[in-house]
């Protein structure tokens, strides 16, 4: 059903060009639309940056014991998540190297061994090789376990309980990749000691639409809410949603990473401030782990909804758990996982604190699934919008008229007074975020040519010293002398 | 209170990591095509290291029964 090319070579010259125009439109404030739900795109997307950059995997929670594991996604791979038997978190890609079918096909369970359903190879759930059927006389001797264990992610990091993963030895350390954004993320979900849970395994569901769309979406669209989401204050649910892009804000991290704000106590009501969150759990967080501009930045502006580079997204709203109800805050943490051109899984988890009330819990877990579960009331508004991006990517009427999507809202700058990382944005109004997210995809699809670039240019110095050394010891041979140069 | 170990040799397929872990209990002899019991009960000290052995066998083919006094 889903289709999927690998890029040839000719097709690395139309990428290339096409995220030419993507930057020269982003200068104009433009976005051409066909770099949604693209055969070419998709693929070089996997390859440039989702085999390249820190991706989201779970939360430590979901495997909390050892020989835990649960399947997850980098880019279109099945990878499993495992605690090994020592406790330590790895990252392993699910196929079998003997002959490369897939090893595992449970969502989620607890073992120490992952055996092939081919021929029998068994691994660790390190990852190492195992084993293999008539071991003696089909193989005579044991294999060295890592160089036929199954490929592992080299990078696995784990902060404040969120697991991410990179494919790249060549990344950053977690922290320093996420920048300014951690500041940001900790006043969100590091509020105490014991950190957030995950409620139930997450929900997987599949929406015809490019994953990019809820990426820009979360990281910075509170414009939209108004209409798209109007249904829930017409049936009277969630009042005012009609003006909500008012109190709105914008965070900008840097390098794709940022948040939406919002006001939400001038939205409700005052006692709405950290979210809404009731003083049962309110009176649980320990806010002297956050400095000063954190604190005030979650009492009056909480961070509402974000994204970081590429797909994973949160959100924390108050919302009823039924209608009628008072607003109780939520929160939920998704990806936007790619698996084909204009294709995603949507994965998302319902999170809250550990420490919380197991009533409270309950309660936050239904008013999230309520909005945002699959069958959640703005999760359809959401997806149906998105899916119809995926169809003017793939318009040929729109790629013949050169159509370009308008990011041209008024701009009235950020806050020069802004005592935080990053900038502060007091009004949602002008598409910073969205064009931040994608100058960033524009930044990953070329850093894979930079590398190119270096490889092709250690190749050649490489050849061209070759070349040296092979003319010094010529000289060497016809004069009988060594000079310095040719020696270095 | 002893353990029993019994081999289910309809689904062992010789891998051997049963004898990696617990080599005085099982072996796996040159051309046998299934491993073999060396004995066929052991003390509560070496508990951990055959349920460490029957939980990894690709083939779950060691079953391990707790016997009276």
């Amino acid at each position: 059903m889903h289709r999927y090319q690998t890029p040839s070579a000719d097709d690395t010259a139309y990428i290339d060009s096409v995220v030419d125009r993507v930057e020269e439109s982003l200068d104009d404030s433009l976005l051409p639309v066909d770099i949604f739900n693209d055969d070419r795109i998709f693929a070089a997307e996997m390859q440039r940056i989702f085999t390249k950059t820190w991706v989201f995997l779970g939360h430590e929670s979901e495997i909390p014991n050892k020989g835990d594991f649960v399947m997850r996604r980098i880019g279109t791979d099945r990878v499993i998540l495992s605690r090994d038997s020592k406790g330590i978190i790895r990252v392993l890609n699910n196929h079998c190297r003997h002959r490369g079918t897939e090893v595992c096909h449970e969502d989620r369970g607890n073992t120490a061994v992952f055996k092939c359903p081919y021929h029998g190879w068994a691994y660790k759930n390190d990852g190492d090789w195992a084993g293999a059927p008539q071991m003696n006389d089909a193989y005579g001797e044991k294999l060295d376990p890592r160089e036929w264990g199954l490929l592992r992610a080299p990078k696995v990091e784990s902060l404040f309980g969120f697991i991410f993963a990179s494919l790249s030895e060549d990344v950053p350390p977690l922290r320093e990749y996420l920048g300014d954004a951690v500041w940001a993320f900790e006043a969100v979900v590091n509020l105490h000691p014991d950190g957030m849970e995950v409620l139930a395994q997450p929900e997987v569901f599949t929406v015809k639409a490019d994953w990019k769309n809820g990426a820009e979406n979360f990281a910075g669209d509170a414009y939209h809410v108004g209409t798209t989401h109007y249904s829930n204050t017409l049936s009277g649910f969630i009042p005012g949603l009609n003006n909500v892009s008012v109190v709105a804000h914008g965070y900008d991290f840097g390098n794709g990473n940022s948040f939406i704000g919002h006001s939400i106590a001038d939205l409700i009501a005052p006692q709405f401030t950290m979210w809404g969150y009731p003083p049962e759990v309110r009176d649980l967080f320990d806010l002297d782990r956050l400095d000063d501009v954190q604190r005030e930045m979650i009492e009056n502006r909480p961070p509402t909804i974000g994204t970081f580079f590429p797909n994973f997204s949160y959100l924390r709203f108050p919302q009823p758990a039924n209608p009628g109800e008072m607003p109780i805050p939520f929160t939920n943490i998704r990806v936007w996982q790619p698996v084909a051109p204009g294709v995603m899984e949507l994965w998302t988890w319902e999170f809250e604190y550990k420490v919380a009330p197991q009533a409270y819990k309950d309660k936050a877990y239904l008013a999230g699934q309520y909005g945002f579960g699959s069958g959640g009331v703005f999760e359809q508004d959401d997806t149906v919008v998105w899916e119809g991006i995926a169809k003017a990517g793939r318009s040929a009427w729109a790629r013949e008229a050169g159509m370009r999507l308008h990011f041209r809202q008024k701009r009235t700058g950020p806050d020069p007074e802004w005592q935080g990382p990053g900038k502060y944005y007091p009004s949602i109004y002008g598409e910073y975020l969205q064009e931040a997210f994608y100058r960033r995809w524009v930044d990953a699809m070329r850093s894979h040519n930079q590398t190119m670039k270096a490889e092709t240019k250690a190749a050649d110095l490489a050849v061209r010293e070759a070349a040296v050394v092979a003319a010094a010891a010529a000289a060497v041979e016809d004069e009988g002398i060594l000079t310095e140069g040719a020696q270095a | 209170m002893s353990i029993s170990i019994a081999l289910d040799t309809s689904k062992c397929q010789a891998y051997g990591l049963c004898m990696g872990i617990s080599p005085d209990v099982f072996d796996v002899p040159s051309g046998s095509s299934i491993a073999v019991l060396l004995r066929d009960s052991a003390d509560e000290d070496e508990r951990e290291d055959l349920e460490e052995a029957a939980r990894s066998c690709p083939a779950q083919a060691i079953v391990l029964t707790t016997t009276g006094a």
